[in-house]
């Protein structure tokens, strides 16, 4: 069990915690990808949190309670215990508990008597209660934003020159497609700078989502037997069917048969590849260093 | 073909080799078809030579109204000539020849999170489910009139049940999920009469004394500490032994608050059946910070190591590793991955794999190679005595985690991954060395529990929307129906009137395929 | 196969293509690369050639693919037209939709949608097409052309006036440089029509009523004046059929206005219930066969007119077949409108015998009334909108009949009704395949079935009859002997009458179902 920052810290992290959009979680593995219909967690009587009684709730916890369960209310060490783990506050339901368990008696800070609290101070403490469960519900970063930004600039354009071998195919002016030229400006926070780098073809599940769509498509060649070749981009592919789109626009299928040839190029193959031979400090280095190309 | 039945039945006469009863061929009256979990059925009137003629016998649409979720995940099961299965807040039993609906039971829910539903048990007149607010209930076969229901979790403690129970002799066995606070892990056996409580196994350590103990810091963490039973369990009737698969530790992915290997989470537990106590554990995900719960399906066979009969348990695990444990003694015979991964150093004495320190979660992120979801997941995979081979739908994906909560007091989740690239394969495994015998790879994933067949057939969903069946050998595509959705329930086989079906379901339809042509 | 079969099929070919020469082909070979027309080719036989799926190995029959509509549009209408097919391709329409499918893989390729203000969202009973475009009808009576390449809207033409309770469902034809759009709507009292536009700019090019619209039209004399003509009814709900030889459009219309009740049209009320034989290039009609003469039962004749060359008593000869709504089957001769055969292919109670053209006589004691009538067939009729099929190997006329009855009551007594004035209600109804000898019009055989079924009608040189079946059962039948050979039970209904074609050597059955089209191959 664990330790109790400052008073100031305190606040930064409870304003910062209230600032945050009240996001539902998303679903986690185990299981399927997508969400299931009619998802909501916990009880359908889930206490909603009223934010103007849980910031009353705030300061009269910061008067009453926080020297022994902590700023954020996960307990603190020989003194008060974890309240987002207690079985009364995810039992309560706007004081139902709460009330009958304080006014039992209970220490309170400034020395007042834990059985005159009134119905709404106590509404409001649960209601600040509540509010901590939720933010450990949650699955946002603190602050809703996650910083990606502690790599070494000189040693990012090293390993972007040198062993990540991007200076071969991306260069850092001109208009090409694979151009990196204004790359620092293209995603406004470098958390995507960092995902579109390391995934550029977009799939993938991950905790936040798919990311955007593929930045270069996969192409398929497709000869039938004793036929000429007809490359398009892969619509889709199977064991037993192939479709390609023409840079006409046309749609091709194809049933596949032993004799009719398919053959896949992913221009996006060498980032793949690098997945197994970046180190994660190569990973944050070249994150700086991209921050600063114009 | 026949004249494979027939060698196999010889082979299984003969050799102790497959010392194993076969699985039921006129039923499927649990979650695995048996208990092993090999998913392995000895019919083979559908086989690698008739399958591309495998006709459409029904299809049932499922109908359960709003807030229910309309797309099972759960085996269906069978017995008698009718079907038995289940989505969140539903039941329903169907006949097994024609696809019409016999009835349709509907549980009035409080809430907690409708996630999915796996599936359903049986005994002789009941069947028995899990609803997402963590009621365990029982309903008539003949007429789906409820019997029983008991509570077997708080959801104000946000657990939720989607877990398929699984009859063990006089116990229905069941498993809880719920990964959004910390609060321990555990599997329940209950009356089937009554449905009164027999015993509780407590995935974690609950209070001091108690074995594992020493693997956290406190008390308190121990107590939270995860370890959800998301997996139904496989059974030993000889040894009286159930293997249950534990989830991940809590905190998910903050992790700074339960240093130690986190004892037993991410780990296979070896419990006894009739008193609930733990013989053995292996854990496959030591202090994991990843999410990789180790509820895969835990399977046993009989096969022989260095010439030698052993008892078998084999796992893919979501970490990207395969075990091969003497499942008597929980000693390890195989450690190795399945799929090349990036978070760990080796393996211990035990054969335990040890987590690379600089692979754990960060703030600027850490690329990890599986992802969340896993090199594999839920979905079940198959064993197959006749070829000897451990067949699993397998992600190579990586992701990268970010650390979300870098206070030393996380809770909860307090981080995630994000943003990643995979791609899939069906992998068949040599059971006695792990190594891939031959792969095949999918364009798109494919999250398909799998069944193979003395038919020497594999089948399962593939990209596209398709039902597949592959040779069980060689792995060549013979066989798809592309349906009108992904393939969401593992398929299941059966045989009427001598009549071999397959049995998929994708989305809100349950299928029905059968073999017309002698 | 069989051998034998294999011979019957090149005698039968070779000497219905000898009789048809010159461009006799284009009349009797539905292409088996493609559908372009709503029954396959012009003919409406909805027989295919080919013999990969066969009377003795369709128990192999396995589902190839499924595709699914969005629950938002299937919800409003399951499609009940048949689909089409070109360049592996299939194209079928709903209200208010359209969607191109890959027939390879049954993936979505487009989907176009709308949105109709107003109109009876009835159903919709499927396109037409040329080299580069589809063509469909929307509940607000708009005629719409879209691009294959892409769904995107080609042109769009108001053919017909909603705020007079018209709506339109109908198949379009392509026939030469016309589009053809009949309409629908029976409502109000209104006249019907097809009318024929240009494909490329959607221009009308003539419309053709099918009741007289002012003194000296031909057929006036069948109403007692004017008024009652012009707002006669005879809605063209059937897609039309087309000899190209003869260069003639073969048209079935509906029923006369006002429908149950009518005190204030005696007469014949030509040329509502009839088969009309109209020229494609003007739109000026060649004959008339009336099937139910003043009808008073709401029995559209508005069935398939089904083109194909047979002998008559050892003679060639060119005919068109109807089994008609009021459970009559007419064989005519399609150059002149001369009845051949006039028979029931289920039993009714409505008719006095035929008169001297071979139109049934209506007893006068059937008609409507007030305490009621009790009739047969019902107002579904014998059958009804779903096609049936004539296969020139077994010279069988096949159809699912109705044999029912039920009770029609005339609510507006007065002298002057509108709209309806009456209705039928309730009753009993068993339903057959029926498999008619087209010489005689006899039942060679029948397969009855436990409920009723609305299905439309395919059969192959395979000796195969499919078919919908009650159970949401897909079915194929011996088309010689009508022994049931295979089955699938679908997800729901089979709506969309089946239909085949060859691929890559491959041939797949097509059928659509509820909010999903399945096909069906041998692998």
């Amino acid at each position: 069990m664990n330790r109790t920052p400052g008073f100031a810290v305190f606040i930064t992290l409870i304003a910062a915690a209230a600032a945050v959009a009240q996001e539902g979680p998303r679903p986690t593995t185990p299981g399927p990808a997508q969400r299931t219909t009619g998802d909501s967690i916990g009880p359908y009587n889930k206490q909603v949190v009223n934010e103007a009684a849980a910031d009353r709730g705030r300061h009269f916890y910061a008067t009453e309670c926080v020297d022994c369960h902590g700023p954020t209310a996960r307990g603190v060490d020989n003194k008060g215990p974890n309240l987002v783990r207690s079985n009364i506050v995810l039992h309560d339901r706007v004081g139902s508990e709460l009330g009958p368990f304080l006014k039992k008696g209970h220490p309170l800070q400034s020395g007042a008597i834990a059985a005159s609290l009134t119905d709404n101070q106590i509404a409001d403490l649960s209601h600040f209660l509540k509010q901590r469960v939720d933010d450990a519900l949650k699955r946002q970063p603190m602050g809703d934003h996650i910083n990606v930004i502690t790599g070494d600039v000189a040693a990012g354009k090293a390993y972007f020159e040198g062993d990540g071998k991007c200076a071969g195919c991306h260069a850092l002016t001109g208009t090409e497609p694979r151009s990196l030229a204004g790359i620092n400006a293209r995603f406004a926070d470098p958390v995507d700078l960092q995902q579109a780098m390391m995934f550029p073809s977009g799939r993938g599940r991950g905790g936040r989502g798919r990311g955007g769509p593929a930045s270069a498509p996969v192409m398929l060649t497709v000869t039938p037997a004793g036929g000429q070749p007809i490359t398009g981009e892969l619509v889709f592919l199977d064991d037993f069917d192939a479709q390609l789109r023409d840079s006409s626009g046309k749609l091709h299928t194809f049933t596949r048969t032993p004799t009719l040839k398919v053959v896949k190029t992913d221009p996006l193959q060498a980032h793949h590849e690098l997945l197994d031979r970046i180190t994660d400090k190569n990973m944050h280095d070249l994150v700086v260093y991209l921050e600063t190309v114009k | 073909m026949q004249l494979r039945a027939i060698a196999f039945a010889a082979a299984l006469a003969a050799a102790s080799l497959y010392a194993q009863k076969p699985m039921p061929t006129d039923s499927w009256p649990t979650y695995n078809g048996d208990f092993s979990g090999r998913r392995f059925s000895p019919l083979a009137k559908i086989n690698d030579h008739n399958v591309n003629s495998l006709g459409l016998a029904w299809m049932y649409r499922i109908n359960a109204g709003g807030g229910a979720n309309n797309s099972p995940r759960g085996t269906p099961l069978m017995s008698d000539g009718v079907i038995y299965f289940s989505s969140t807040d539903n039941a329903f039993a169907i006949d097994a020849r024609t696809g019409h609906e016999i009835w349709h039971y509907v549980w009035p829910s409080t809430g907690a999170r409708h996630f999915s539903n796996r599936g359903m048990s049986m005994d002789g007149n009941q069947v028995f489910f899990e609803t997402p607010d963590c009621h365990l209930v029982a309903l008539s076969k003949e007429d789906g009139k409820l019997r029983w229901s008991k509570s077997i979790a708080d959801i104000d403690q946000f657990y939720y049940c989607s877990v398929a129970p699984v009859v063990v002799g006089h116990h229905v066995i069941a498993g809880v999920s719920g990964d959004d606070l910390d609060i321990p892990g555990f599997i329940e056996a209950h009356d089937p009469e009554t449905g009164e409580l027999q015993w509780k196994f407590y995935t974690v350590p609950m209070k001091k004394g108690d074995p594992g103990m020493e693997s956290w810091p406190n008390q308190d963490m121990a107590s939270h500490g995860g370890g959800m039973t998301w997996q139904p369990i496989t059974y030993d009737p000889d040894l009286d032994m159930i293997y249950v698969t534990t989830g991940n530790p809590q905190p998910v992915i903050g992790f700074a608050n339960r240093k130690g290997d986190n004892l037993y989470t991410a780990s296979i537990c070896a419990v006894h059946a009739d008193t609930g106590k733990l013989a053995w554990s292996f854990q496959v995900s030591p202090h994991d910070t990843h999410d990789w719960d180790s509820t895969e399906a835990a399977v046993l066979f009989d096969a022989p190591v260095s010439g030698q009969p052993r008892k078998l348990l084999a796992l893919a695990a979501r970490n990207g590793k395969f075990f091969l444990l003497d499942r008597i003694t929980g000693k390890a015979i195989v450690s190795t991955e399945f799929v090349k991964t990036n978070w760990s150093l080796g393996y211990d004495t035990k054969g335990q794999p040890i987590p690379n320190p600089e692979k754990v979660p960060s703030l600027a992120g850490s690329l990890s190679s599986p992802n969340q979801g896993g090199a594999t997941n839920w979905y079940p995979p198959t064993f197959d005595p006749l070829t000897g081979l451990f067949y699993v739908n397998a992600n190579r994906a990586f992701s990268i985690y970010y650390l979300y909560d870098a206070t030393d007091n996380p809770q909860g989740w307090g981080g995630n991954d994000r943003g990643g690239w995979q791609e899939s394969a069906l992998e068949a495994l040599d059971y006695q060395t792990g190594k891939i015998k031959w792969s095949h790879p999918w364009e798109g994933a494919s999250n398909s529990g799998l069944l193979s067949t003395a038919g020497n057939l594999i089948f399962t969903g593939a990209p596209g929307s398709s039902i597949e069946a592959l040779n069980a050998t060689t792995g060549a595509p013979l066989w798809h129906s592309r349906l009108a959705s992904g393939v969401s329930t593992p398929p299941t086989t059966w045989e009427l009137d001598g009549t071999q079906y397959l049995i998929v379901g994708a989305a809100d339809t349950l299928y029905a395929f059968t073999m017309l042509t002698k | 196969m069989n051998v034998a079969r294999i011979a019957v099929l090149c005698a039968l070919s070779t000497a219905a293509l000898s009789a048809q020469q010159p461009g006799g082909a284009r009349l009797n070979g539905m292409p088996t690369d493609s559908w372009p027309t709503y029954f396959g080719d012009f003919t409406g036989r909805r027989f295919s050639s080919l013999a990969k799926i066969n009377d003795a190995n369709v128990n192999s029959l396995t589902l190839a693919w499924i595709y699914r509509m969005s629950a938002a549009t299937a919800a409003v209408n399951p499609p009940r037209g048949t689909p089409l097919m070109s360049d592996g391709v299939i194209y079928f329409s709903g209200t208010d939709n359209a969607y191109a499918v890959d027939a390879r893989t049954g993936r979505e390729i487009w989907h176009y949608s709308r949105v109709s203000t107003v109109g009876r969202h009835f159903s919709n009973r499927g396109m037409g097409m040329d080299a580069r475009q589809v063509f469909f009808e929307t509940p607000d009576c708009h005629l719409i052309a879209l691009n294959k390449t892409d769904g995107t809207v080609r042109w769009s033409k108001v053919i017909a006036d909603i705020d007079r309770f018209y709506y339109c469902s109908v198949a379009p034809a392509v026939i030469g440089d016309h589009v053809i759009a009949g309409v629908s709507g029976d409502d109000l009292d209104n006249p019907g029509f097809i009318e024929a536009h240009d494909p490329e700019t959607g221009d009308l090019q003539w419309r053709f009523y099918t009741v007289p619209m002012k003194k000296g039209d031909p057929g006036m004399a069948s109403w007692p004046n004017e008024n009652m003509a012009s707002h006669g009814g005879g809605m063209t709900w059937q897609p039309v059929t087309y000899d190209p030889d003869l260069d003639l459009i073969y048209l079935s219309t509906g029923n006369p206005q006002p429908v149950i009740a009518n005190a204030n049209r005696p007469g014949d009320n030509l040329y509502t219930c009839s088969i009309v034989a109209v020229h494609a290039d003007t739109g000026k009609m060649a004959w008339a066969f009336q099937t139910s003469p003043h009808d008073t039962h709401d029995w559209d004749s508005t069935q398939p007119a089904v083109l194909f060359d047979a002998p008559i008593n050892g003679q060639p000869r060119k005919l068109v077949a109807q089994a008609a709504r009021n459970g009559h089957f007419f064989v005519l001769d399609r150059a002149t409108g001369q009845a051949i055969v006039s028979t029931e292919y289920v039993k009714t109670n409505w008719a006095l015998g035929n008169n001297a053209q071979g139109q049934p006589i209506p007893n006068p004691e059937k008609l409507p009334s007030i305490a009621g009538t009790l009739v047969s067939p019902n107002q579904g009729g014998g059958v009804n909108w779903y096609p049936p099929t004539f296969s020139p190997l077994t010279g069988l006329f096949y159809v699912n009949a109705n044999r029912a009855y039920s009770i029609y009551y005339l609510y507006d007594g007065t002298d002057n009704p509108q709209g309806w004035g009456g209705n039928d209600r309730s009753g009993w109804s068993e339903t057959s395949l029926e498999a008619i000898d087209y010489q005689t019009g006899k039942i060679s055989w029948s397969h009855q079935w436990a409920s009723p079924n609305n299905s439309g009608l395919l059969s192959t040189a395979g000796n195969l009859i499919f078919t919908g079946a009650p159970g949401n059962t897909f079915e194929a039948l011996n088309a010689t002997t009508g022994e049931p050979l295979w089955r699938a039970r679908l997800a729901a209904i089979a709506t969309v009458p089946a239909t085949t074609w060859e691929l890559d050597g491959t041939q797949y059955v097509i059928v659509g179902a509820g909010d999903s089209l399945y096909a069906f191959t041998i692998r």
